[in-house]
C-alpha cells in the first residue's frame, strides 16, 4: 500500500510533488491546489514571504502534479472501503466494551470512531510551558497565527487548518465531541488574539480558535493544533490537553533541545502514548546550544527506555526564518524543518490511511486486551477456588459435627454423674441432719418426763427438723447450682454458655404431711390408782410387821406395822410412779423415732423429686441446645453441598460463555492486527 | 534601604530563639543523637548564613554558583548528573572533603580547586557519598554558604537523591530556587518546602530565580528583558507569592562568563568582533556554525567550542554587539555582560533578603529545628516547649515586617509613593529604634514619640478598613498598623531603658 518513499530523506521537492496522488487527497473537499495571494491584509507580507519561498523551493511541483491524477484514480475507493471496515471493526470492540462493562474503553473508540469519519489529520502539538509549541507552528506554517513569545501562554486550544483564503474563527460550545463542529464566529485574522480576549473576558465559552491558511502543507487534510501547555502552574490547562490527545491522530511532543527530558515529561509521555500512538518529538531551539545532538541521543535512548517509539526532529525556528527570508534552501535544510515536515506530509497527512489504521489498531487491540485479561482473570479465579472452598466447607461442617457428638456425650456424663452424686449426698446429708436431732431428743426424753414437757419438746422438734431440712435443700439448691455451671462449662465448646432458667428448688414442709408424734399414755395417773397402789404396798408391811409385833405381843394394828405399812405404801407407789414414767419415756422415745423416721421419707423424697426435677430441666436444655447446633450443621452441610452442585452448572455455563467470548474476542484483535499488518480484507 | 543590621528588628527574636534552643537541647540531653544534632545548629549560629541553591533539573544550577562565588568551580554538564549536595564555604586554604553516608569524612588538601575532580565526586551515587563540602578562599563565599543540591524532577536522580534533597534544604537558612519557568512542579516543590508551621509562619527565605533567562523565548537580545516581564507577571501570581517575595531573572552563563573573563578570551572576542558585519550574523546564526566556521584563521576550533560553552550564543552574542561599539577593553567588556546578565540584581536581593536579614533567617531556622526536634522526640514534659514556641511563632512580629518590607521592595506590594516611604520607616527599615521608625530624632522625648505613634496609628487604621484593597495589601497594612500598636505600647518605655 505505502505510495510514498518511507525514506524521509528523500529531496523535499520530489518528496512534495510525489505528494500530489496522495491518497487522502481525494477525501479534502474544495482541494485547491494553487496557493491563493491574499489580499489586502496585514498578515501579508509573511505570507507573500512564505508563498514565494515555497515556489522557490519547490520549483517542479506543478509541473509533476498532473501526472499523479493517474496514481490517484487507483486509490480512489479504496480508503472508503478502508473506511467502513474500520469503522465496523470499531463499533464491534465497542459493543464488546460496553458488555463487558468498560465504558470508559467504549467512549474511548466512539472518540476514534469521530476521528476515522472526520477527513482532518489531527496533530497535536503538545509540551510543556514555554518550550515553543506555537512557534513551532507558526514557523511550520510560516505565519504568525499562533501567540508566541514571553508572557503569552496558549489558554485555548487553536487548531490550524487549510483553507482557500486567510481566515480565523472562534469556536464556542461544542455540540459534539467532535474536535471540529461548534458555533463558529468569524474575526479577523489578525486580531485574533484581542477578539479571543475579548470574547474570554465576555465570558464566553470558547472551546478553540480556527485559523484557516492557504498552505500546501495543509491541503491533505491536515490540521495542527496547538495546545495549552501541560504541567504549568495553572495545572487544569494541562488536562484539557491530555484529553484532547485522545481525539488526535498524531502528536508533535516539543521539548527544547537545551535540555534533555524530564521525568515529568516522560510521564505525559507514557501517559498520552498509551491513546495516541503516533508520536514524534520535535526538538526546537538547536540554535542556541552547541550540544544539541548529544541532548537527542540522551533522548532517544530515554525514550526507548519508556518503551515509546517515536522519532526525534531537532530544529530550528531561527534558522528557518532567516532561510525564509534568504531563500536559502541550504539554511532551510539546516534549520531541521523539511525533515519534519516530510514526515508531516508522509507519516501524517500522506499516511492518513496508514496512520488510521495503527490508531485505531492500537485503541482497538488495547481495548480488547484489556477486556480478555479481565475475562481471563475471572476464568482462572474460577474452578480452584469454588471447589475448595466447598471442600473446606464440608470439612468443617464434618468436623463441627463430630465435636458436637463428642460435646453431647460429655454433657452427659457430667449430667448423669452429677444428679447420681446428689442422690446419695443429699440422702446421707439429711439422715446425718435428723440423727443428730435424734440424738438430742433421746437425751432431752432421758431427763425430762415427757407427760410435763411434751408441747414444749414437740415444738422443739418441729423446729430443728424445720431447720435441717431447709439447711439440707438449701445445700441441694447449691449443688444443682453447680452442677448446672459445670454442664454449662461443657456446653461452653460449642459457643453457647447459656444457663437453663431453672427456679431455685423451693423448700418442703414435709412435717406438715406427717401425723404428729404422739405424746405417751397415762400421762395422768388417778389418785384412787395411787391409793391402790399404797394400800397394796403398805398391806403387806402392816401384815410383816404386824405378825412380827404380835409375837412380841403387840397387837396386829400397832404402831409400828402401821409405820412400816405406811413406809412400804409409800414406797411402793414412788415405785410404782417410776416405772410409768419409765414407760412413758420409752413410749415417748419411740413416738419421736418414728416420727424421724417419717420425716426422713418424706424428705428423702421431696429432695428426690427435686433432684428429678433438676436432672429434667437441665438435660432438656442441653438438649435442645445440641439439637439446635446440629440441625445447623446439617443444615449448613445441606446448604453446602447444593451450592457446589449449583455453582458447579453455573460455572460451566459461564466458563463457556467466557471461552466463547474469549474466541470471540481473538478474533477481532486478529482483525485489528491484520489492519497494521496491511492485510485487510476488502469488505 | 538602608537596614540597621546590628540592632536590626529581629536581634531580640533571633536572642529568644536561640534560648529556647538551649533549653531544648537541655531537655535533651539523655539523647545523644537529638542533642547533638541541635548542638550543631547552635553552633551554625557563629557561621555564615547557609543558601541552598537548588531548582529544576538542568535549570543552571552550578552555573549560576560559579557567577556568585566568582571562580569556576561548580561544574556543568549538558547531562544532569549531580546526585551529592555540595557545601561550598570559605576557608583560607582550598580543601574537600567527602562525607560518607555512614558518619565517616575524608578531608583532601588539594593545591587548587578544578571542576574536573570536583564533577568526578558529584558522580558519585549518593549512598557513597552523603556530602561534598568545598572549601574555597573566594572572597564571595565569606558572606554566605552555597549549598548546590540535585535538581527536582531529575530522570537521573533516583529517590535516595530526593530524600538528601529534603535533607539538605532543612539545613538551609534559605533557599535560591531556580527554574526556567515556573511550573506545576516547582509550585509542589516550594509547598513541600513549606510544610512545616514555621516555615509557613515565615515564609522569607526564599527568592526564585528565571535562570538561564538567555534562553526563554528565542534568544534574542532582549530575552532578558522579556525574562524580567515573565518574572514580574509570575511575582504576582497568588499562587508563587504565598512563598516567595523576589521573582528574578538572571542569565546565568553571561554572569559566569562575566565574571571569569579571561584575557585570552576578551582578545579571542575581539578578534571575532573585527569580522564584517554580514559575516558575523551568519557566524552567529546557530552554535554549530558558530563552532564549525573556520573564520577568522586566528580563532581555532578549540577556542571557539570553549567560547560557546562558556559564555553559550547569546553571550557570544552580546558579548560581540559590546564590543562592535569599538573603545571596549577587558574591564568595560566584563562589566557590560554582568549588567546584561542582571545577576547584580540577583546579588543585591541575596543581599538584602537574606544577608541584611540573616538574624530573621536565622531565628527562623532555629525554631525551624526546635519545631522538628520536639516533633521527631515528643516525650513527657515537651508539651510545655512546644508552648514556648508556639508563643515564639505567634509573637514573632518581625517577620511579618519582613515580609511586608520585601513585598514592597520586590515590587509585589504597590502603595503610594509617600504611604510607601512612611510603611518603610515604620517596619523599621531605617532603624529599629522608636525614634528611628517614627522619623524622630533620637533624643526625642517620651511624650513626642508617644504622639506620633499615636497619630500614624490612626492614620493607618483608616486605611486599613479601606475595602478597596486587596487580601495583601490590607494584611501589609495591618502589619504596619501593629507596628505602630507596638510602639505606642512600648515606645516610651523602650526608649528610657
Amino acid at each position: 500500500m505505502p505510495l510514498l518513499p518511507a525514506d524521509p530523506d528523500v529531496p523535499i521537492a520530489a518528496a512534495t510533488a510525489l505528494r500530489g496522488g496522495d491518497p487522502a487527497r481525494c477525501r479534502c473537499p474544495g482541494d485547491s491546489r494553487a496557493t491563493p495571494a491574499p489580499k489586502s491584509r496585514t498578515i501579508r507580507p509573511l505570507l507573500d514571504a512564505d508563498a514565494e519561498g515555497w515556489q522557490l523551493l519547490l520549483p517542479t511541483r506543478r509541473r509533476l502534479a498532473l501526472s499523479d491524477f493517474t496514481s490517484e484514480r487507483v486509490h480512489v475507493h479504496n480508503p472508503t472501503v478502508i473506511e467502513t471496515a474500520l469503522v465496523e471493526l470499531l463499533d464491534s470492540a465497542e459493543a464488546e466494551c460496553v458488555e463487558a462493562g468498560r465504558t470508559d474503553l467504549g467512549n474511548r473508540l466512539r472518540r476514534i470512531r469521530n476521528r476515522v469519519l472526520d477527513p482532518a489529520q489531527l496533530v497535536l502539538v503538545v509540551g510543556e510551558p514555554d518550550q515553543g509549541k506555537s512557534e513551532l507552528i507558526n514557523s511550520l506554517v510560516n505565519a504568525p497565527v499562533c501567540g508566541s513569545g514571553e508572557n503569552v501562554s496558549t489558554i485555548v486550544p487553536s487548531l490550524v487548518r487549510h483553507a482557500d483564503e486567510p481566515s480565523a474563527h472562534l469556536v464556542e460550545q461544542e455540540t459534539t465531541r467532535s474536535p471540529v463542529g461548534g458555533d463558529r464566529t468569524p474575526v479577523p485574522i489578525e486580531e485574533i488574539r484581542e477578539e479571543l480576549e475579548r470574547a474570554l473576558g465576555a465570558g464566553r465559552q470558547v472551546r478553540r480558535t480556527e485559523i484557516g491558511l492557504p498552505r500546501a502543507l495543509l491541503e491533505n487534510g491536515l490540521a495542527l493544533m496547538d495546545t495549552p501547555a501541560v504541567g504549568g502552574v495553572t495545572s487544569s490547562l494541562g488536562s484539557v490537553t491530555e484529553e484532547a490527545a485522545a481525539e488526535a491522530d498524531a502528536l508533535l511532543m516539543v521539548s527544547d533541545a537545551t535540555q534533555e527530558l524530564t521525568t515529568n515529561e516522560l510521564n505525559f509521555l507514557r501517559r498520552v502514548t498509551a491513546v495516541c500512538p503516533n508520536i514524534a518529538l520535535v526538538q526546537p531551539k538547536t540554535d542556541l546550544v552547541p550540544d544539541w545532538r548529544h541532548i537527542v541521543e540522551l533522548n532517544r535512548k530515554h525514550l526507548s527506555n519508556a518503551g515509546i517509539a517515536g522519532r526525534i526532529f531537532p530544529v530550528s525556528a531561527r534558522i528557518r526564518a532567516r532561510a525564509t527570508r534568504e531563500k536559502s534552501q541550504d539554511l532551510n535544510t539546516e534549520s531541521g524543518f523539511p525533515a519534519l515536515l516530510d514526515h508531516l506530509r508522509k507519516e501524517m497527512a500522506g499516511a492518513q490511511e496508514q496512520l488510521t489504521r495503527k490508531l485505531v489498531a492500537h485503541n482497538v487491540t488495547d481495548s480488547i486486551d484489556r477486556i480478555t485479561a479481565d475475562l481471563r482473570e475471572e476464568l482462572n479465579n474460577q474452578n480452584p477456588r469454588t471447589a475448595t472452598e466447598t471442600l473446606l466447607e464440608l470439612e468443617t461442617a464434618q468436623r463441627r459435627a463430630e465435636d458436637l457428638k463428642r460435646l453431647s456425650g460429655r454433657w452427659q456424663k457430667t449430667l448423669s454423674d452429677g444428679i447420681q452424686e446428689l442422690y446419695s449426698d443429699i440422702e446421707y446429708d439429711f439422715r446425718e441432719r435428723s440423727w443428730a436431732v435424734l440424738h438430742q431428743a433421746n437425751e432431752t426424753l432421758d431427763e425430762a418426763d415427757p407427760s410435763t414437757t411434751w408441747d414444749e419438746f414437740e415444738e422443739w422438734l418441729r423446729d430443728s427438723l424445720r431447720t435441717a431440712v431447709a439447711e439440707t435443700f438449701d445445700w441441694l439448691d447449691r449443688r444443682r447450682e453447680r452442677l448446672t455451671e459445670q454442664v454449662a462449662d461443657e456446653l461452653l465448646r460449642e459457643q453457647v454458655r447459656t444457663l437453663p432458667n431453672s427456679d431455685s428448688i423451693p423448700v418442703p414442709d414435709p412435717l406438715s404431711r406427717v401425723p404428729a408424734p404422739k405424746a405417751p399414755k397415762n400421762a395422768n395417773y388417778p389418785r384412787g390408782d395411787q391409793l391402790l397402789t399404797g394400800l397394796r404396798g403398805s398391806y403387806g408391811g402392816v401384815l410383816m410387821f404386824g405378825l412380827m409385833t404380835s409375837m412380841a405381843g403387840l397387837p396386829l394394828m400397832n404402831v409400828i406395822s402401821i409405820s412400816a405399812g405406811l413406809l412400804l405404801g409409800s414406797k411402793s407407789l414412788n415405785e410404782e410412779k417410776d416405772s410409768r414414767l419409765k414407760r412413758r419415756q420409752t413410749e415417748a422415745r419411740a413416738a419421736v423415732q418414728r416420727y424421724v423416721e417419717h420425716v426422713v421419707f418424706q424428705v428423702n423424697k421431696e429432695a428426690r423429686d427435686a433432684i428429678r426435677n433438676t436432672h429434667q430441666t437441665l438435660h432438656d436444655h442441653c438438649n435442645r441446645i445440641t439439637e439446635q447446633a446440629q440441625i445447623r450443621i446439617s443444615r449448613s452441610i445441606q446448604e453446602t453441598k447444593r451450592m457446589a452442585e449449583q455453582s458447579a452448572v453455573d460455572r460451566d455455563a459461564r466458563a463457556k460463555e467466557i471461552k466463547k467470548k474469549l474466541e470471540e474476542l481473538g478474533a477481532l484483535r486478529k482483525r485489528a492486527n491484520a489492519l497494521t499488518s496491511n492485510r485487510i480484507a476488502a469488505a | 534601604m538602608t537596614t540597621a543590621r546590628e540592632n536590626g528588628p529581629t536581634t531580640a527574636l533571633l536572642g529568644r530563639a536561640r534560648e529556647l534552643l538551649l533549653r531544648t537541647m537541655t531537655f535533651y540531653r539523655d539523647d545523644p543523637r537529638t542533642a547533638g544534632w541541635l548542638r550543631a545548629r547552635l553552633e551554625r549560629l557563629s557561621e555564615p548564613l547557609r543558601m541552598a541553591v537548588t531548582g529544576r533539573v538542568k535549570s543552571g544550577k552550578s552555573t549560576l554558583i560559579n557567577a556568585l562565588v566568582g571562580a569556576e568551580l561548580a561544574p556543568s554538564d549538558p547531562e544532569e548528573r549531580t546526585q551529592v549536595n555540595t557545601v561550598f564555604r570559605y576557608a583560607p586554604e582550598p580543601g574537600i572533603t567527602v562525607h560518607t553516608p555512614h558518619g565517616g569524612q575524608q578531608r583532601m588538601s588539594v593545591g587548587e580547586l578544578d571542576a574536573a575532580t570536583i564533577r568526578d565526586l558529584q558522580r558519585w551515587r549518593p549512598d557513597e557519598v552523603a556530602r561534598l563540602v568545598i572549601e574555597s578562599p573566594s572572597p564571595g563565599l565569606q558572606a554566605i554558604t552555597l549549598i548546590e543540591t540535585p535538581g527536582v524532577s531529575s530522570t537521573a536522580v533516583k529517590e535516595t537523591g530526593r530524600s538528601a534533597l529534603a535533607q539538605i534544604l532543612s539545613e538551609a537558612d534559605a533557599v535560591l530556587y531556580l527554574t526556567r519557568q515556573p511550573q506545576q512542579t516547582d509550585v509542589q516543590f516550594l509547598e513541600s518546602v513549606h510544610e512545616l508551621g514555621v516555615a509557613r509562619r515565615a515564609p522569607i527565605n526564599t527568592i526564585l530565580a528565571l535562570s538561564r533567562a538567555d534562553e526563554v523565548a528565542t534568544g534574542d537580545a532582549d530575552s532578558v528583558e522579556a525574562a524580567g516581564r515573565v518574572a514580574n507577571a509570575y511575582r504576582d501570581d497568588p499562587k508563587i507569592r504565598s512563598f516567595v517575595q523576589y521573582v528574578l531573572p538572571v542569565a546565568g552563563l553571561l554572569a559566569q562568563g562575566g565574571t571569569t573573563l579571561g584575557q585570552a578570551e576578551f582578545e579571542a572576542l575581539s578578534e571575532l568582533a573585527r569580522l564584517p558585519r554580514e559575516r558575523l550574523d551568519e557566524l552567529l546564526l546557530s552554535a554549530d556554525r558558530f563552532a564549525g566556521s573556520r573564520t577568522p584563521e586566528s580563532v581555532d576550533a578549540g577556542t571557539r567550542r570553549e567560547l560557546l560553552r562558556r559564555f553559550g550564543l547569546f553571550g557570544l552574542h552580546r558579548a560581540l554587539a559590546i564590543l562592535g561599539q569599538g573603545g571596549i577593553d577587558h574591564g568595560r567588556l566584563r562589566r557590560s555582560l554582568l549588567a546584561e546578565s542582571r545577576i547584580g540584581e540577583l546579588q543585591e536581593a541575596v543581599h538584602l533578603q537574606f544577608v541584611e536579614r540573616q538574624e530573621a533567617l536565622r531565628a527562623r531556622s532555629v525554631l525551624l529545628a526546635v519545631d522538628m526536634a520536639l516533633r521527631a522526640n515528643p516525650r513527657q514534659g515537651s508539651g510545655q516547649l512546644r508552648g514556648e514556641l508556639d508563643r515564639l511563632l505567634a509573637n514573632a512580629h518581625e517577620w511579618d515586617e519582613l515580609r511586608v518590607l520585601s513585598g514592597l521592595w520586590s515590587g509585589q506590594l504597590s502603595l503610594p509613593a509617600r504611604l510607601r516611604a512612611e510603611a518603610e520607616r515604620l517596619l523599621g527599615a531605617h532603624g529599629d529604634g522608636a525614634p528611628a521608625r517614627l522619623g524622630l530624632t533620637e533624643r526625642a522625648p517620651a511624650r513626642d514619640i508617644a504622639e506620633r505613634a499615636g497619630e500614624a496609628a490612626r492614620r493607618w487604621r483608616v486605611l486599613a478598613a479601606d475595602p478597596l484593597r486587596d487580601r495583601e495589601h490590607r494584611e501589609a497594612v495591618w502589619t504596619v498598623l501593629r507596628s505602630c500598636e507596638r510602639l505606642l505600647a512600648t515606645g516610651g518605655g523602650q526608649q528610657r531603658a
